[in-house]
């Protein structure tokens, strides 16, 4: 990175600057003019006396020559508009491209920062300071030639102008500057301090707030969002004083900056003035010299917020800079594509006397020294727990020694390239991290190195793509397309997506992740169009499903959806639509109130019959919750009336029992004709859905269907005994029915023959690439902990590395669980290499060589059969458990 | 079975009898009616009770389990309350219950069952005259032996 903001700038914006100076250099003659303009026109064309003048060429009377140099005006304040918006919009174009290297560069060089840098500078710290610290700075660098030239040009322009206009009168223009020169930057000087203090302030701030965020777990474990409020009214608390600190220093600048401006006017009034009166100055020039200063303000202005702002950009790069460049970056040439990566198998990692010590001194290694073949199964055994998973991190390089020396081969580990410790070596932490996006994406996230094949365009999408290439390049972006296909097959060891969709499950199997990815899949929805051969088998499996069910005579234990038949497992609401609900406009909340579902229900005849069933239910409600606390959770889980609208309902009771339903107001019934659509016969027994009034939903359904009107079309997917719903999951499509209520068996046994539609459809393999779609959440938050370990084992299994390091990878498994990962692992890695930071001692003898650490020193090492001596540390670690 | 017919059965049984119609409904609307195959189990001994159940039709066995053995314990007809003594007491199931032919019983939350008959001094009481029933009986099979 540039040491200065300045050579930052003229590195990479040296032309664009230039030509920012030539353009503005163009535009100043025309600034001259216009300022001359109306000196003309008030002296020569409204005060003149020889008509008709000659105007290049042409006789001119008064008001034609008025008019003329009129239009020769607007005709130059066009000109100087549009140099005006060309200007700014390069200079637009200009900061954004910088902001956009400037943060990239930043970006980037996160990507480079030692591990270790990570536990001193918070997430919170870096992310405001490339998003929102930088951001000004862009706008700097757009300013940082053409401010000065333009504004010092304007200027320029305007007090030649006026010293043509009257010497003196030009003089008082610029008495006060330097007096303003001197004095502002002083003041600004300790503006500055305080905006950097401010700076500080909000990084603290942030840095807190995302620890607070991260750990709210304990907030609430611990009982303490106050203390985590009071801290957060002290951050606060330092940032106002700050701000409200240089609000008023800005304030008595501006107030300074103000009456000098002020001053200068009042030298014009009494000298110009008395000039004129003496008849030295025409009142013509006059004028436009006090038109002229007002247009001078500006540009002066500009160029002191432009001083400003440079002292400013000037400390806050070099803040920037000096925290991006932590001590121990990998080199920027150990990143990147197209090296090349040769296999390191059967060469020997010698590492001797590593020493380490933690950020609190403590020593982690001491002169450790050990040695493996890369090939060899190999695990880590410690008598303390400490040091083994240093040990791991530096051997995948991921941690650097504080001094000792680690070699691959002939070759020295820490200058390598990503490259070969990145592919060749696979590492699996303690507590892995996944990204957000399906589960697919973090299995293959180990392929991804570089772009493999380029996605295809059209043509339009091509010219698209050169396009935003360019401007990545310009910017200094790389210009990897992300929608490349960055898998590298070859890679996984297989020669393409097909095979390595094979690859896929089979990995799946070997981490025993197959059980929970089918339930995944099984509540995942498909699209239809692009698998529909999956979805016809679907179609048929339910049919399948269903004959069998019926078979069995577990008839009584569901209920399939049928056009022509209520289902009593269903909701009001659901027997009506028939279909799943997509947008909110047919939700349950707002059913009763949709113009067309009213409409609907008034056709047959309903729609009084629902707000009578409504003001039954009201009543058996009212009955029932009145007694009950509002924050009760028996509300919550049994009533059909919230708390907050009880007060409502008990009112609506009382008026139909003195007066009768005929007397309630709109408002109420519509309040009533709600209530019945959350009723679900088989399951509340009420017996206020009779036969009589099913038949009448089951017109209102067909109704419903037929005369939707065009714009409601995407607001429900509707059941199709013969289609599949793409929205709705793959089980809910299977099943097509309801586990029928009170049968506490049923959806065992409904599973099992759900399994077994499945099995003769072949339909699992489908369901699992279903699955795989599932997104993880951010950071793999919708994940248990040992699913999301398992995903982030396979996903290092699939890199087929030469050394894959387990790090505490399976601590989280139970004992039998991890042994038989184990055996799948060692199965799965066949004759490549294993290291293995092992917790559970007694697994140690199916390993090829132990190292057994104590007090971060490496005390024994060989094959497990030569160290396993009486006496030995390993028999004592291996025997006692 | 609908409402109206749950909240007559709770109405008989002596412990639910003292309730105000208004918590006798909102029992029997939040019970659940369930349906058990012969021999399908109700619960099992040892699991958390969260619970009260009445039999409804049919009628279901009583077992305790004994190291492999299983002794009968009793069998609990139409219209009797079971399960209510470890939901009662808060400890875990004292018996497994199944079914004895096809059977229905209506399914009570037990906490909502326990708030019932705590604010209802009518319930205590008969709650300890069940319990009393209960030690009248053990006591009388002891003499017997």
């Amino acid at each position: 990175m540039k040491q200065t903001i300045f050579k930052f700038i003229t590195s990479y914006s040296m032309r664009q600057q230039v030509t920012l100076l030539v353009l503005i250099i163009v535009s100043m003659p025309f600034l001259y003019a216009i300022l001359e303009m109306p000196k003309e026109i008030i002296n020569d064309a409204i005060g003149g006396r020889n008509f008709p003048v000659n105007f290049h060429g042409y006789d001119l009377n008064q008001i034609e020559f008025l008019l003329t140099l009129c239009f020769a005006f607007l005709g130059l304040v066009l000109i100087n508009g549009a140099f005006k918006y060309v200007i700014s919009v390069y200079k637009g174009l200009l900061g954004e491209r910088m902001l956009r290297r400037l943060r990239y560069e930043l970006g980037s060089q996160v990507m480079r920062f030692p591990l270790p840098h990570f536990r001193k500078m918070s997430q919170g710290e870096i992310i405001t300071m490339i998003t929102a610290e930088v951001e000004p700075l862009g706008g700097f660098i757009g300013d940082a030639v053409a401010v000065p030239a333009l504004e010092g040009g304007r200027m320029l322009t305007i007090l030649i102008f006026m010293f043509i206009q009257n010497p003196y009168l030009g003089m008082a223009a610029i008495a006060l500057y330097p007096l303003q020169m001197y004095v502002i930057p002083k003041l600004q000087k300790r503006v500055n301090i305080l905006g950097k203090k401010r700076v500080l302030a909000v990084r603290k701030l942030s840095e807190q707030l995302g620890e607070t965020i991260s750990g709210i777990k304990e907030v609430h474990a611990n009982d303490t969002s106050e203390y985590e409020r009071a801290n957060l009214s002290r951050g606060l608390g330092d940032i106002y004083k700050i701000r409200y600190e240089i609000y008023r220093k800005k304030f008595v600048i501006k107030f300074l900056n103000n009456f000098l401006a002020q001053m200068t006017p009042f030298m014009f009034y009494s000298i110009g003035g008395y000039l004129v009166i003496e008849n030295q100055l025409s009142f013509g020039a006059l004028v436009a010299v006090l038109a002229a200063y007002k247009d001078l303000s500006d540009p002066w202005k500009d160029l002191l917020t432009y001083y400003q702002g440079m002292e400013n950009a000037k400390i806050k790069y070099r803040q920037l800079v000096d925290q991006f460049r932590p001590r121990g970056m990998y080199k920027s040439s150990q990143q990147g594509v197209g090296t090349e990566v040769l296999p390191l198998m059967n060469k020997t990692l010698n590492a001797s006397f590593l020493n380490l010590e933690s950020d609190n001194g403590i020593s982690v290694l001491e002169g450790a020294t050990f040695q493996l073949n890369i090939g060899q199964k190999v695990c880590i055994l410690s008598t303390d727990g400490i040091g083994g998973s240093e040990l791991s991190q530096i051997a995948s390089r991921l941690l650097s020694a504080d001094s000792g020396r680690i070699k691959i081969g002939d070759e020295n580990m820490a200058p390598l390239h990503e490259a070969i410790t990145g592919r060749r070596f696979a590492y699996v932490g303690e507590n892995a991290s996944l990204f957000s996006g399906s589960v697919r994406d973090n299995l293959l996230y180990g392929l991804k190195h570089e772009p493999m094949i380029a996605p295809e365009y059209d043509c339009e999408g091509a010219e698209a793509q050169k396009l935003w290439n360019e401007e990545a390049l310009a910017s200094g972006n790389a210009v990897h397309d992300f929608a490349s296909d960055w898998i590298d097959y070859q890679a996984a060891g297989v020669t393409g997506p097909k095979q390595l969709t094979t690859r896929l499950h089979e990995t799946l199997a070997v981490v025993g992740l197959e059980n929970s990815l089918y339930k995944l899949g099984l509540n995942q929805s498909i699209d239809p169009q692009e698998n529909n051969d999956v979805t016809a088998r679907i179609l048929k499996a339910r049919v399948h499903l269903h004959n069998a069910l019926r078979k069995a005579n577990m008839e009584s234990l569901f209920e399939p959806f049928h056009h022509g038949h209520y289902n009593s497992n269903l909701s009001v609401a659901e027997n009506l639509l028939f279909g799943t609900p997509l947008s909110d406009e047919l939700g349950v909340a707002h059913l009763s109130t949709n113009a067309y579902v009213i409409e609907t229900l008034n056709r047959v005849g309903l729609y009084e019959k629902f707000i009578d069933i409504g003001a039954q239910l009201a009543d058996i409600m009212v009955d029932m919750f009145q007694d009950i606390p509002p924050e009760h959770e028996f509300f919550r889980r049994f009533s059909f009336i919230e708390p907050e609208e009880l007060p409502h309902y008990v009112h609506c009771v009382r008026i139909i029992d003195a007066d009768g339903i005929s007397s309630l107001t709109e408002d109420d019934k519509s309040m009533l004709a709600k209530l019945p659509f959350s009723l679900v016969t088989a399951r509340h027994r009420l017996g206020l859905i009779d036969e009589a009034i099913q038949q009448d939903i089951l017109k209102a359904r067909h109704i419903f269907a037929q005369n939707l009107p065009d714009h409601m079309k995407a607001d429900v997917a509707f059941f199709d005994e013969t289609s599949y719903n793409s929205l709705a999951s793959i089980q809910d499509n299977l099943l097509f029915g309801k586990v029928i209520y009170g049968k506490p068996q049923a959806e065992r046994k409904i599973n099992d023959m759900v399994t077994e539609a499945v099995e003769a459809f072949d339909l699992k393999f489908d369901i699992l690439e279903a699955g795989l779609e599932a997104q993880v959440g951010i950071g793999g938050s919708r994940l248990s902990g040992t699913q999301r370990q398992k995903i982030a084992i396979a996903r290092a299994l699939l890199k087929k590395s030469d050394l894959l390091v387990l790090d505490g990878a399976t601590s989280i498994f139970s004992p039998s669980q991890e042994a038989e990962m184990m055996d799948n692992i060692f199965k799965d890695s066949g004759e490549r290499g294993l290291l293995w930071v092992l917790n559970t001692a007694s697994l140690a003898h199916k390993f090829d060589k132990a190292i057994v650490m104590q007090e971060g020193r490496v005390v024994e090492q060989g094959t497990c059969s030569d160290i396993n001596k009486p006496g030995s540390i390993y028999q004592s670690l291996t025997a006692t458990r | 079975m609908d409402f109206k017919d749950a909240s007559k059965i709770i109405k008989s049984i002596p412990m639910l009898e003292g309730l105000s119609s208004a918590n006798r409904k909102l029992l029997a609307f939040t019970s659940q009616l369930l349906t058990y195959e012969d021999g399908e189990v109700v619960f099992h001994i040892d699991e958390p009770a969260t619970y009260v159940y009445i039999v409804v039709e049919g009628q279901v066995d009583q077992i305790v389990v004994n190291s492999n053995d299983e002794v009968h314990a009793g069998t609990v007809t139409k219209n009797k309350l079971f399960g209510e003594m470890a939901v009662i007491q808060n400890v875990p199931r004292l018996v497994t219950v199944r079914a004895k032919g096809p059977v229905n019983v209506l399914r009570i939350e037990g906490e909502m069952f326990l708030q019932m008959v705590t604010t209802s001094p009518k319930s205590a009481l008969a709650v300890m005259q069940e319990m009393a029933q209960k030690i009248t009986t053990l006591v009388d099979k002891h003499k017997d032996k």
